[in-house]
């Protein structure tokens, strides 16, 4: 059987130890390098390109979320954390492999058997409702991203696809449709206004009447959305009298 | 809103929900009166339009004295006053809907028909039917609202109660941040392997934090030099984890050590210097601790190298600590945090002690 080759990324020395102790009892995965930051991970991963990482939540440089966003990675992922209330439930909501620290050696046993198994499930379409301070899990041809909902502008329907654009002005495309995303988005932050468009009205920029319909400015974003009369009025209610 | 809230918490429409209620009581009770009573039947007629009118008036001059009951002026004066006013009014106000019952019912011209006993049982009705709605009127008017003032009272002394619980609650989560606590756990599990004797020191270090911080109390007074034990036991936990990255060292003058200063009010500063100090600087922080005395004035000084951020602002645990120097010395002391010399600086001046 193949081995599967692991990276430990942890700012703390003392932590990476215990942590590579507790992972090293297993056969099935060869520890292969470690990093201490965020820059030091990014040349690690793109030379030893892993099959799994294990990465802590808060690095010396930014977050494990940062990481990601910054290299082209589609292997495992399993998040590690002493504490930490947010990115506990984003590994909630995106059914996510963690690790708590100090890390119980039946929980690295249950996550080796998952990993080793191939059976990880990376699912947020599972959960429930989310909350606008969650992170959601994108994952891209090469790429996977943790996308904050509070820079979440607007999405658009595409066929069975959805385009998401962050507040950065960065494009996603998920294979979800219109629908669904309605439905778990938290709607005093969120609405449909358009058969095809959901807005974060938090980045409204302006709205504009012109004959019976109206046209939406939102921040980053260069085209207006155009939306009947109808949508105008919800907007209206909801943004101006908020 | 559910649908009886305005019952048992004040809103707009709980007057006029009561005043709807007992108007709708008293005009179901009127009818009936004047509709079975001898007199009417006497009359011949059934004076439902009368009687309406009649009701309709009394409606509008309760909302007459509810402007006076409500307004300013009346709540300004001496109770004595009030009370009188709550006597007179009513009194003045049912003359007025006397002669409008005269002029609009049949009932009291029947009046002269009947005995001396019917005489006394038009004196009660009169007092019931006339004088009596708006004295109950008042009596209800007072007791509501002062029954509404009392619930009113208990939630908000609930609601400050509970407020403040949390706000403790908050302080000790503050104080104890769990992130600290396991990954201070997640060091010492490796450390046991690797080196034992500081794995001991740090369970102890450790426990004496934990302790101290479990003592803490908002008003708890303790000496500068207790305060910085308690404050290397809790960098020397932080060493163990940053390692080379973090440095420090703590100094407190002679004359400071017995000064009594609030339980571990450095602690914030530390451990945002640790926070903000090591964020983004992969080299390491050197951390320095002062207490020291500066004519009558104690000062208590936490400095890392390092740049402050252009767009910092203070967090909730900054916030805290300011407030608890505003309980301890109100407007005695002066908290600020500014960069020389490419160090960072938090210092917290107490004019005088108590």
């Amino acid at each position: 059987m193949k081995r599967l080759t692991a990276v430990i990324i942890d700012d703390e020395r003392l932590a990476r130890v215990s942590l590579f102790k507790e992972i090293s009892r297993f056969n099935e995965i060869d520890i292969i390098g470690e990093a201490s930051s965020i820059q030091t991970a990014v040349k690690v991963i793109e030379k030893l390109n892993p099959d799994i990482l294990f990465l802590d939540i808060q690095l010396s440089d930014g977050s494990g979320f940062d990481l990601l966003d910054k290299i082209e990675y589609k292997g495992k992922i399993v998040f590690v954390t002493a504490f930490d209330e947010y990115a506990t439930r984003a590994f909630e909501i995106n059914a996510l492999d963690y690790l708590m620290k100090p890390v119980s050696h039946e929980r690295v046993e249950k996550v080796v058997k998952r990993l080793t198994e191939g059976n990880q499930v990376t699912d947020y379409k599972k959960s429930g409702g989310f909350r606008y301070d969650d992170r959601i899990m994108i994952e891209q041809k090469k790429s996977i991203h943790f996308i904050k909902l509070d820079t979440l502008v607007c999405i658009k329907a595409e066929r069975d696809y959805t385009m998401l654009t962050d507040s950065t002005g960065k494009e996603y495309l998920v294979f979800e449709n219109i629908g669904e995303w309605q439905k778990k988005l938290p709607d005093e932050h969120f609405a449909r206004i358009h058969r095809n468009s959901i807005i974060n009205f938090n980045y409204i920029e302006k709205a504009e009447k012109s004959g019976y319909t109206a046209l939406i400015f939102l921040k980053n974003i260069s085209t207006p959305i155009t939306v009947s009369r109808g949508y105008y009025k919800l907007i209206k209610t909801r943004y101006f009298y908020k | 809103m559910r649908p009886f809230d305005s019952l048992y918490t004040y809103t707009k429409r709980s007057f006029w929900i009561f005043q709807i209620t007992g108007w709708f009581i008293f005009s179901f009770y009127s009818f009936l009166v004047t509709t079975t009573t001898v007199f009417t039947r006497a009359s011949g007629m059934l004076p439902v339009t009368g009687i309406s009118l009649w009701l309709v008036t009394g409606f509008l001059l309760t909302l007459l004295l509810r402007i006076v009951y409500k307004s300013e002026y009346f709540r300004k004066l001496d109770s004595i006053f009030r009370i009188g006013i709550a006597v007179v009014l009513p009194l003045t106000l049912s003359l007025i809907w006397i002669l409008e019952f005269n002029l609009i019912s049949p009932i009291f011209v029947m009046k002269s028909r009947y005995s001396i006993f019917d005489s006394f049982k038009n004196f009660i009705l009169d007092f019931v039917f006339v004088h009596g709605p708006f004295y109950l009127w008042t009596f209800f008017y007072f007791g509501i609202k002062s029954w509404y003032s009392f619930v009113d009272q208990k939630i908000r002394a609930e609601k400050a109660n509970s407020m403040l619980n949390y706000a403790n609650l908050q302080m000790l989560r503050y104080q104890l941040n769990p992130h600290f606590l396991f990954n201070s756990l997640n060091s010492i599990k490796a450390l046991i392997h690797e080196n034992q004797e500081l794995a001991e020191r740090t369970v102890t270090s450790l426990s004496e934090f934990l302790r101290a911080t479990l003592q803490y109390n908002e008003r708890l007074m303790i000496q500068v030099s207790e305060e910085l034990a308690i404050i290397e036991k809790y960098l020397s936990i932080e060493k163990i984890r940053y390692e080379e990255r973090l440095d420090y060292s703590l100094k407190s003058d002679e004359d400071v050590k017995d000064v009594e200063i609030p339980c571990l009010i450095t602690q914030p500063l530390v451990e945002n210097s640790i926070k903000h100090g090591l964020y983004k600087t992969p080299d390491g922080i050197r951390i320095l601790v002062r207490f020291y005395k500066k004519k009558s004035k104690t000062i208590i000084e936490v400095s890392n190298s390092g740049h402050l951020q252009p767009d910092w602002k203070k967090g909730v645990g900054l916030k805290n600590l300011e407030e608890r120097l505003d309980n301890c010395y109100p407007g005695k002391f002066n908290f600020t945090i500014g960069e020389e010399d490419n160090n960072v600086i938090a210092r917290i001046i107490i004019e005088s002690e108590i």
